[in-house]
């Protein structure tokens, strides 16, 4: 099967590039389904790694976005675990961010180059993911060398301080979080969750771990929550590209076949395992990609020639190093997605077994 | 020992056997429904794609054909999609 190239920049895609969109959103759409976002970030680099333009990537890439969410908000609804009133109010806010976030990204390129921006897109994730990612990891670790998988979520001094704010007029009721909390304080978290998506594509880095530390919501309702964030983003990105005639809906609806089976499984994932994963799972995740970005800033600061010149030869090894690191952080993720989804399902069946085992004869059905 | 009820047999385990069967047949309709749909979607997009990225490629209010298009699959491949998982028995804990 081979897609037509039709206009200059939508570009002649072969089996092999079908495939590999298939399988990167398939896992893109696992990591999503289970924290809420994080799959996405990789599909950009994906599809221009098989000379997709980076306009058309970006815009297609969020294209699939919105109505991934869309289906994988749906399903952990009907887990109870998706707060649509924060999603919304969260999402609004975040929309306006990215539209800033976007405005940054192109007086920073008009200034500085496409290096400069690249430069400052790296800079912002190495920063962000080293603070947020190992702040995330350190918790679960807290929580795994605790042994308490099983306790309440410890609500942090931050939130309950946050909880605790009485501004009148300002305050909204949030079931996820069993709290009032003024809108003041959820429209910079959103602002900064769009900004981040505008910037590297991923505002669930900082939405999701938002939304636990800052305002105290439980890991799978904020992972959860965060789908109806990416929806409202991803619609609004999709509306702005589409408009200027930058979306491929082939791409993107071929990443979306993948995507959704992805999305569908993580989502089931979240039924089986301990609310902690996400956190293990968003904080590897964050860490590894840190790796990725990190190798990328020489290269930049040699293109705008503020450090030595790097040999081209060794550019495009740091580049195919930086998007390999990228793709081990989504498939790690996965792995660890999968292998808590199979153990869980394992020990569920083994409970199902032992609890039809004490069942005396003709005393009623099993328990589904 | 009731009227039908084989020696040995349980009560409670014809019932729950007779309902796998239903169920599994009400997967395997809202399988194909849901694949028969996705797959004309997915047919409609490819068939006349050179129309539709000539259209979408132009910009402005023809960003509609391609939200269109994605809530159109998403409605058809994301319940196909949660079918599927069901169907092999890959569902969530209650």
């Amino acid at each position: 099967m081979t897609l037509d190239p039709i206009s200059a920049s939508f570009i002649d895609l072969d089996l092999g590039g079908i495939l590999l969109l298939l399988s990167f959103g398939f896992v893109g759409g696992l990591v999503s389904g289970f924290i809420g976002s994080g799959g996405a970030f990789v599909l950009t680099p994906a599809m221009m790694s098989i000379g997709v333009p980076g306009i058309v990537a970006v815009a297609s890439n969020i294209c699939h976005k919105f109505p991934k969410a869309l289906v994988g908000a749906l399903k952990r609804a009907k887990y109870g675990q998706v707060d649509f009133k924060l999603g919304a109010v969260l999402g609004v806010s975040a929309e306006v961010g990215m539209l800033y976030g976007a405005h940054i990204q192109e007086s920073i390129k008009t200034a500085f180059g496409h290096s400069g921006s690249n430069l400052y897109v790296s800079t912002a994730f190495v920063i962000i993911l080293a603070v947020v990612g190992s702040y995330v990891l350190y918790d679960a670790w807290m929580i795994h060398r605790s042994g308490e998988y099983q306790a309440e979520e410890k609500v942090t001094r931050l939130a309950r301080w946050v909880q605790s704010l009485d501004i009148p007029g300002t305050m909204i009721y949030f079931p996820s979080i069993k709290a009032r909390i003024s809108f003041l304080v959820t429209i910079p978290i959103g602002f900064a969750t769009g900004m981040l998506a505008a910037t590297i594509a991923v505002g669930g880095f900082i939405g999701v771990p938002s939304m636990m530390y800052v305002l105290g919501a439980p890991s799978l309702m904020a992972s959860a929550t965060e789908l109806v964030i990416a929806f409202v983003m991803g619609l609004g990105g999709a509306i702005q590209y589409g408009w200027g005639g930058h979306v491929d809906i082939r791409l993107a609806m071929i990443l979306l076949a993948g995507s959704l089976f992805g999305i569908q499984l993580g989502a089931i994932g979240t039924t089986y395992v301990q609310p902690y994963m996400v956190k293990v799972v968003m904080g590897v995740i964050m860490v590894i990609v840190l790796f990725s970005r990190a190798i990328m800033i020489p290269v930049y600061l040699s293109e705008l020639e503020l450090i030595e010149q790097i040999a081209p030869e060794n550019i495009k090894y740091l580049r195919n190093l930086s998007f390999g690191i990228m793709s081990l952080a989504l498939v790690t993720g996965a792995g660890i997605i999968l292998r808590a989804l199979i153990l869980g399902m394992r020990a569920h069946r083994s409970e199902l077994a032992a609890a039809a085992a004490a069942q005396p004869a003709g005393h009623g059905p099993l328990p589904r | 020992m009731k009227p039908g009820q084989a020696a040995g047999e349980r009560l409670w385990i014809s019932p729950i056997r007779d309902k796998d069967m239903s169920t599994k047949s009400k997967y395997l309709t809202s399988l194909l429904g849901f694949g028969g749909l996705t797959a004309v979607l997915y047919f409609l997009l490819f068939y006349f794609e050179t129309e539709i990225v000539e259209i979408t490629s132009k910009g402005g209010w023809s960003f509609l054909i391609p939200v269109t298009i994605a809530f159109a699959i998403s409605y058809g491949h994301g319940n196909f999609t949660a079918v599927f998982w069901d169907w092999l028995g890959i569902k969530a804990k209650n």
